[in-house]
């Protein structure tokens, strides 16, 4: 299997800004699992995105400014007897990178290389 | 939102298969160890938010502990290369002259071949003793047995993160015991080496002294380097109050 290019995403990291995006309408912000989660559920797939490709990820995305991350607030998660989750937003580069390459995918032969984020 | 998650909590699903959440949380902090303390933190806060959530929205079915176990087996090449990316990273962004990749790769190795030091010293004392063969001192054989012990205690310790100084100072004691002592009782359990002992007497004891000064002196200086190293902070086990 060979290198990808910079910028290019995986079909994993559409999938996370797709889910991330979905899940942003409803929620206002996601976190690991629950991505995790929509993501299985929209591949129709009994398995959830294993621990470490979903946190490698989402710190590559984060790191190209297409997700943003925060911890939630401890008082939250200590009030719901749970640990603190961390939370994501996609970003705006973050939407144009998933339009851009859903449009890249819906049209394989006008633009091969698939950039979507510098 | 969050509402079945609080019911999960309180209604635990998470006691029947604790262990599954212990492993994968030690796997965390095997694949961390060495990186800054807050990358590490990060990802094990994220990595024990996934799994309580997981069981949490599983509500105490059958399998979620195995479901659990098979998404960190097939994360597990991800989850190494994403680790040494991170100490790539960390390595290029250190100030000169300091080596936070090389310093515990070789404390690992180091600690990996006074293990395999101590139980060849074991094991050769042993079959010596069972071919009626041994000639040694049976302190020697003491300090060989406790030497091991004391590294595998310290080759334990110094796989966990908050642990690892203590870890180094079990190997410095280890180094002494399996060094010096342990060379003499193997040099015991063959003639030769016996012979060749008694012919070199002073250059075998300086040899000896040598190799015993340096382990003890390199696994102390470990111990120094990780009191001194940014540590992550102390974290609660899953499940832990």
């Amino acid at each position: 299997m060979g290198r990808r290019r910079e910028g290019q995403l995986v079909p994993l990291e559409v999938d996370i800004l797709g889910a991330g995006m979905e899940l942003q309408a409803s929620e206002g912000d996601f976190y690991g699992f629950s991505l995790a989660k929509r993501i299985a559920e929209q591949a129709d797939a009994a398995a959830l995105t294993a621990h470490g490709t979903l946190y490698k990820a989402l710190a590559r995305l984060s790191e190209a400014g297409l997700l943003d991350s925060a911890w939630e607030d401890a008082a939250i998660s200590e009030t719901e007897g749970r640990p603190r989750r961390r939370l994501y937003r996609v970003t705006g580069a973050g939407e144009l990178a998933h339009q851009r390459e859903l449009a890249a995918m819906a049209a394989p032969a006008a633009a091969p290389a698939r950039v979507a984020f510098a | 939102m969050v509402d079945g998650y609080v019911e999960a909590a309180d209604g635990i699903t998470i006691e029947p298969s604790r262990g599954v959440e212990r492993a994968v949380l030690a796997w965390g902090r095997w694949y961390t160890l060495d990186l800054p303390g807050d990358m590490a933190n990060d990802r094990l806060a994220e990595l024990e938010s996934d799994l309580f959530e997981h069981r949490a929205a599983a509500g105490g079915g059958a399998g979620v502990g195995s479901a659990i176990l098979w998404r960190a087996v097939r994360g597990v090449p991800s989850d190494v290369s994403w680790r040494f990316s991170r100490l790539r990273r960390t390595a290029l962004s250190a100030p000169h002259g300091t080596f936070p990749l090389a310093l515990p790769a070789i404390a690992h190795l180091a600690t990996a071949a006074l293990l395999t030091w101590g139980v060849f010293v074991v094991a050769r004392v042993t079959g010596s003793l069972l071919a009626g063969s041994w000639a040694g001192a049976w302190d020697l054989l003491a300090a060989g047995v406790a030497g091991l012990a004391i590294a595998i205690v310290g080759g334990w310790l110094v796989a966990v993160r908050r642990r690892r100084m203590l870890g180094a100072f079990w190997l410095a004691a280890a180094s002494f015991l399996l060094i010096r002592f342990g060379t003499m009782a193997v040099v015991a359990t063959s003639v030769t080496l016996t012979e060749f002992q008694h012919d070199s007497m002073e250059q075998f004891m300086l040899l000896v002294r040598a190799a015993t000064l340096a382990g003890v002196l390199f696994f102390a200086a470990m111990a120094v380097w990780w009191t001194a190293a940014p540590q992550a902070t102390d974290r609660p086990e899953w499940g832990e109050a």
